[in-house]
């Protein structure tokens, strides 16, 4: 069966903007030659560090920016060729969840017609039974008795119950694809931990597929089944989600998860970590070779001359000269 | 035993709003022995953040400190005039604060700003501040040359660095690090963990670190305080409370944590969201998300229960009958 989601050797660039008193800003190269795919059913989970790029991929995955090259298929339909023209058959198979549910919502609609207008533009809201389905999607995400929260505003919802209303409209159309981008950073722990569950459950009852983006190793270890790690435009590396704990290849994924706090003080404090050195430099300037090369531990000096290929090691995709050979 | 740094005894901090009086922080107790790290973990709106900025009396002009203790160098800066207060900000208790860019003057170059800070307190000459920039500087581990740029330059890292060397410039034997490292991605995050534990070490420097990350408590703190509503519901050694936590609102808070070094199959969740502060729940006041809840939990306030070492629960479940 063909993957759900196909992504194929995409990049992205944001063009330089016109000079600013002679000063011209480079072109952005946000992603370069990424490919993955997920199967129908799978959460797929993309971790990177701010200005890696996972964002970019989250819009191009929904329709909402085209790749300068590459392409995207979702459903074997090139989400960007000549079917776009029917934006909108492709666009009900994808819902998007985006990390401030503040900013997600119009703050002068009541949650019955945020959560409807899906439904209205797709013309699903013809037989009358509009306000019965908007009940049903807002107790689907915990929003009990749904009835009581048609008439509110997002202001007079708390920031979890937001991000509910924000998953109600997502999943209104019954979509194939969720993307979700990061849906809990903005929320407190107890608050996070429910709306995962929700996320989880909604998964079952809908058959859903996650492209799930988050700069937080912790949450994807529970609820992704594979996982894609994304360094300044680049996937590093593709893998099972207990393979990347238990033996992570690439040096940039070794250090990110040894960066990651654990809240046990005994084991974090007993582990053995590198710090990375300095920052993720700019991305409209990278370095060349392997983008990681001036910050690994274990770079060699092709990694500054050569960009490493993407080898398969035991089903673990790596783009790292470690594994390279020769 | 030697006398603690800096005691708050039945700190009580108001926000006096149009619907109501917000008791954001509602009688807390707490103990910094010098040197140490302690931590403050607790969700949005527990009060941590009205907690910190009370002690060095930073509030918000709706904010009122309107009742309590803060014991500081043999005086209770509860009490203490404008001038004093002046005084005492940033030289002897310094802060560093979520958001750098909000922080730093855009328009001065770092080393005026950390200039600014150190004559706003003693009268150096220029090659004394000179010197005491470079020196900090190399302590928070950033090159010389950062000294002339200015705050677009730098990175969110090296800004979060800049802020540490200001806190540091007076020499101040406590930091108030309110979120330090909660903008910041997780690589970064982990120098600056590093940098709190350096000058700790090198310095003697106490630090209060305000935190909703459990996990950078784990890292970096060696007494951690659990607050909820207002309220300190837990306190001990960091291993005591994150390793064998003994309120409910711990344990949920700490199940409810997903963490790299295991799987959930499950995430386990704590119901329900804080009260009210307008008007918390009377007794205990988790009891309407408490899993074990009794009777007397939504009738009487429990007691502080040592538990074991200092090791303190606020809880009935813990009070012996």
């Amino acid at each position: 069966m063909a993957d759900l989601l196909e992504v194929e050797d995409v990049r992205k660039d944001f063009a330089a903007a016109a000079p600013f008193f002679g000063r011209r800003a480079r072109a952005v190269l946000a992603v370069d030659g990424v490919t993955f795919s997920i199967a129908t059913g799978m959460t797929f989970g993309l971790v990177g560090e701010s200005g890696s790029g996972k964002t970019t991929i989250a819009r191009m995955c929904l329709g909402l920016l085209p790749p300068t090259s590459g392409t995207i298929r979702l459903m074997d339909q090139d989400l960007f060729g000549a079917a776009h023209q029917d934006s909108r058959s492709v666009g009900r198979q994808l819902g998007a969840i985006f990390q401030d549910p503040s900013a997600a919502l119009n703050p002068r609609k009541r949650v019955r017609d945020i959560v409807s207008l899906p439904l209205r533009l797709h013309g699903a809201a013809n037989d009358g039974r509009t306000t019965e389905r908007v009940v049903q999607l807002l107790e689907a995400v915990s929003l009990t008795p749904g009835a009581r929260y048609l008439d509110r505003y997002p202001h007079e919802l708390s920031g979890g119950q937001r991000q509910r209303v924000v998953i109600a409209r997502a999943i209104a159309l019954r979509p194939r694809l969720v993307v979700a981008d990061e849906p809990v950073s903005a929320l407190d722990m107890s608050i996070r931990a429910q709306i995962l569950k929700t996320l989880a459950e909604l998964k079952e009852t809908y058959n859903l597929t996650y492209l799930y983006i988050t700069h937080d190793l912790g949450v994807v270890r529970s609820i992704c089944d594979r996982i894609g790690v994304m360094y300044l435009g680049k996937l590093v590396e593709v893998t099972g989600v207990e393979e990347l704990y238990a033996r992570p290849l690439h040096p940039y994924t070794k250090l990110l998860l040894e960066a990651n706090p654990i809240p046990r003080p005994t084991q974090a404090r007993a582990r053995q970590r590198g710090i990375i050195r300095g920052e993720i430099p700019s991305p409209s300037n990278p370095p060349s070779g392997c983008r990681f090369h001036p910050r690994c531990p274990v770079a060699e000096p092709r990694c500054a001359r050569e960009e490493p290929k993407v080898v398969n090691v035991g089903g673990t995709l790596v783009a790292c000269h470690l594994y390279t050979g020769g | 035993m030697t006398a603690p740094l800096l005691e708050l005894r039945g700190l009580r901090t108001v926000f006096n709003l149009r619907h109501g009086r917000v008791r954001a922080v509602d009688g807390v107790d707490l103990v910094i022995k010098a040197g140490t790290i302690v931590g403050v973990v607790g969700e949005s709106g527990c009060g941590k953040s009205t907690m910190a900025h009370s002690i060095i009396r930073l509030l918000p002009h709706r904010a009122e400190l309107v009742d309590g203790a803060i014991l500081f160098g043999g005086r209770d800066l509860a009490r203490l005039g404008p001038e004093e207060l002046r005084r005492l900000r940033g030289r002897e208790i310094a802060m560093v604060f979520q958001d750098p860019l909000t922080y730093l003057n855009p328009t001065l170059c770092i080393g005026l700003q950390i200039a600014e800070k150190i004559w706003a307190h003693e009268t150096e000459s220029r090659e004394q501040v000179q010197a005491a920039i470079a020196t900090l500087l190399r302590e928070v581990g950033l090159p010389p040359a950062v000294e002339s740029r200015y705050p677009h330059e730098l990175s969110g890292g090296m800004r979060q660095r800049v802020l540490i060397a200001i806190a540091l410039a007076c020499g101040p034997s406590l930091i108030i690090a309110d979120e330090p490292t909660s903008a910041l991605d997780v690589t970064t995050q982990a120098q600056i963990l590093d940098v709190f534990r350096a000058l700790q070490r090198s310095r003697k420097t106490a630090f209060l670190v305000i935190t909703h990350d459990v996990g950078v408590a784990a890292e970096l703190c060696d007494e951690v305080c659990v607050m909820y509503a207002g309220q300190i519901v837990e306190r001990g050694s960091v291993y005591d409370v994150l390793e064998r936590p003994g309120h409910p609102y711990t344990q949920g808070l700490l199940a409810s944590v997903l963490s790299i070094d295991e799987f959930r199959a499950s995430v386990a969740t704590l119901d329900g969201t804080p009260p009210d502060l307008t008007d918390p729940p009377a007794g205990c006041r988790f009891h309407p998300r408490c899993p074990h809840a009794t009777a007397v939990c939504a009738e009487r306030v429990p007691p502080v229960v040592d538990v074991g070492a200092g090791h303190e629960v606020m809880c009935w479940l813990k009070a012996s009958p």
